[in-house]
C-alpha cells in the first residue's frame, strides 16, 4: 500500500518535471511578424460596381434637388414659415442697433443688409422705435424693426425680392398675407422689390401695428 | 488586477487600432504559456514553433471576433487546443531524451546509477503519455503544464469537469499499473546501494 503510494507521488511528480512550462524561442516573433498577413481592404467585386455606381447617382441627384430646394426657400422673406416670423418678431430678442431714430435705422440696415426701409418721420404719437437687427434665415436676409404701439410689440421684418416674382412697382400695396395665431397678428405684403410682414401683439386692435407708417391705419385696412 | 488591466488594453488597441506595438506586447505576454502547451503536447520544439505560430497568426486575425466579455485566457486556450489537434505531424517523443538526461545528472546527491534508472522510468512515463489520445493527452498538458483546474480545463475542450477528473485518474492508473514493478526495482536498488 505504502509502495503504491509512493509510486503515485512520483508519477505525480515527473509529471510536473516533465511537464513543466519552457521559455519560448526569441526568434518566434520575426517568424510570426514575416507570416502575419496584412490586412488589405477588399476590392469591390464586378457585380457590385453598378450597384455602387447607381447609389452614387442617387445621392447626387438628392443632394442636387436638396440643394436646389435649399435656394428657392432663401428667395425671399414670402417662404418663410409664420412661426419663423414669429419667432423672430419676438421682442425679448433685444436690438442690435437700439434707436428711436428713423433715419439712423434705415442707414444701418441699408448700410448692413442693403435693404431700404423708408420709415417716415411723423407717426402716431402711439409708436416708438426701439431699434433694428438683421436675421438670415437658411441665407435669406430679413430686417426687423422693433417698436411698440402703446403696451403692445411690434415688428417689421423686410425682406428683397427676386427678380423672378411679380413685383408691386408702384407704392401701394396690397396684403398677400393675413394671419392671426398665437396672440400676434401677421400682416404681409409686396412693395417695391421687397417683401413686408408687421407681426403685432395688440389683441385689441389687430392692425395697430399699421401705425408704424400710417396714423390712420384701421382706416386703411 | 494590474496584469488584468494591461491584457484589457492591449486587447483594446488590437481591435481599435490595430496596433502593432499591441500585438507584439500581447505575443510577448502570452508566448510562453502558447509555446509551452503546443511543446509539452507534441514534444518536438520545430511541431511547437510551428503550433505557436499557428495560433497566433489565428489570434492576430481573428483578435477583432473576440467580444470583449468573453474570457480572454479561455478563447486563447481554444487557439492553441485546436492548433494542436489539427497538426498533422506526428510526435516522436515528448523531450529531447539528451537534454531530459542532463537535467538529471546535473541534479545533486544522485548517484549516476540513481540517475539512469529515473531516466528509464522517465522514458516510461513519456512512452505512456505519447500512446494516449489526443485529448486525454491535452488533459496532461493543461493540468501540468498550465496547472489548471478540471473545471478551467473542461471550458476550454467542452466537456463536463467530472470528465476531466476520470481521463487523469485513468491515465494516473495506466501509469502506476506500467511502472510500479519498475519502481519498486529501482526502490530496491537504492535500499541495497
Amino acid at each position: 500500500m505504502e509502495e503504491r503510494k509512493h509510486v503515485a507521488d512520483w508519477i505525480e511528480t515527473e509529471l510536473h518535471r516533465q511537464f513543466r512550462p519552457v521559455t519560448a524561442p526569441d526568434a518566434l516573433w520575426e517568424r510570426i511578424h514575416q507570416n502575419r498577413p496584412r490586412p488589405v481592404a477588399p476590392a469591390p467585386s464586378v457585380w457590385r460596381m453598378p450597384v455602387l455606381a447607381t447609389l452614387v447617382v442617387l445621392i447626387s441627384a438628392g443632394l442636387f434637388v436638396e440643394l436646389r430646394n435649399s435656394r428657392a426657400s432663401v428667395r425671399d422673406m414670402a417662404q418663410v414659415t409664420d412661426q419663423e416670423l414669429r419667432l423672430f418678431a419676438d421682442p425679448s430678442t433685444g436690438q442690435t442697433f437700439p434707436s428711436d431714430d428713423p433715419a439712423k435705422i434705415r442707414n444701418w440696415i441699408k448700410a448692413k443688409g442693403n435693404i431700404d426701409v423708408e420709415l417716415p418721420s411723423s407717426r402716431s404719437a402711439a409708436v416708438r422705435l426701439l431699434g433694428a437687427r438683421l436675421v438670415s434665415v437658411r441665407g435669406a436676409l430679413i430686417a426687423a424693426v422693433a417698436y411698440t404701439v402703446g403696451e403692445d410689440s411690434a415688428t417689421l421684418l423686410v425682406s428683397r425680392r427676386t427678380a423672378c416674382c411679380n413685383a408691386t412697382a408702384g407704392s401701394r400695396h396690397l396684403f398677400s398675407k393675413v394671419n392671426t395665431s398665437g396672440g400676434k397678428s401677421l400682416f404681409s405684403w409686396d412693395m417695391k422689390e421687397q417683401t413686408y410682414t408687421i407681426a403685432y401683439a395688440g389683441a385689441n386692435d389687430p392692425q395697430g401695428g399699421c401705425l408704424l407708417c400710417h396714423a390712420d391705419a384701421p382706416g386703411r385696412l | 488586477m494590474v496584469l488584468e488591466d494591461t491584457e484589457r488594453d492591449l486587447i483594446d488597441r488590437c481591435q481599435d487600432r490595430s496596433d502593432p506595438d499591441a500585438f507584439r506586447a500581447l505575443f510577448d505576454l502570452y508566448k510562453d504559456k502558447i509555446y509551452s502547451i503546443a511543446l509539452r503536447y507534441s514534444g518536438d520544439p520545430a511541431v511547437a514553433q510551428d503550433i505557436t505560430q499557428e495560433t497566433f497568426l489565428k489570434l492576430f486575425a481573428g483578435i477583432g471576433r473576440f467580444r470583449r466579455e468573453s474570457n480572454f485566457d479561455s478563447w486563447l486556450y481554444r487557439l492553441v487546443v485546436n492548433a494542436c489537434f489539427d497538426q498533422k505531424r506526428k510526435t516522436r517523443r515528448f523531450m529531447p531524451l539528451v537534454d531530459s538526461f542532463l537535467d538529471f545528472l546535473r541534479a545533486p546527491g544522485r548517484s549516476a546509477l540513481d540517475e539512469v534508472l529515473r531516466a528509464e522510468m522517465s522514458g516510461h512515463i513519456r512512452s505512456v503519455v505519447e500512446t494516449l489520445p489526443p485529448e486525454q493527452r491535452m488533459v496532461i498538458v493543461l493540468r501540468y503544464t498550465e496547472g489548471l483546474s478540471y473545471e478551467e480545463i473542461a471550458a476550454i475542450l467542452g466537456c463536463p469537469a467530472g470528465t476531466i477528473a476520470s481521463r487523469l485518474n485513468r491515465v494516473h492508473k495506466i501509469l502506476e499499473r506500467r511502472l510500479v514493478r519498475l519502481a519498486g526495482a529501482n526502490g530496491g536498488k537504492k535500499t541495497r546501494g
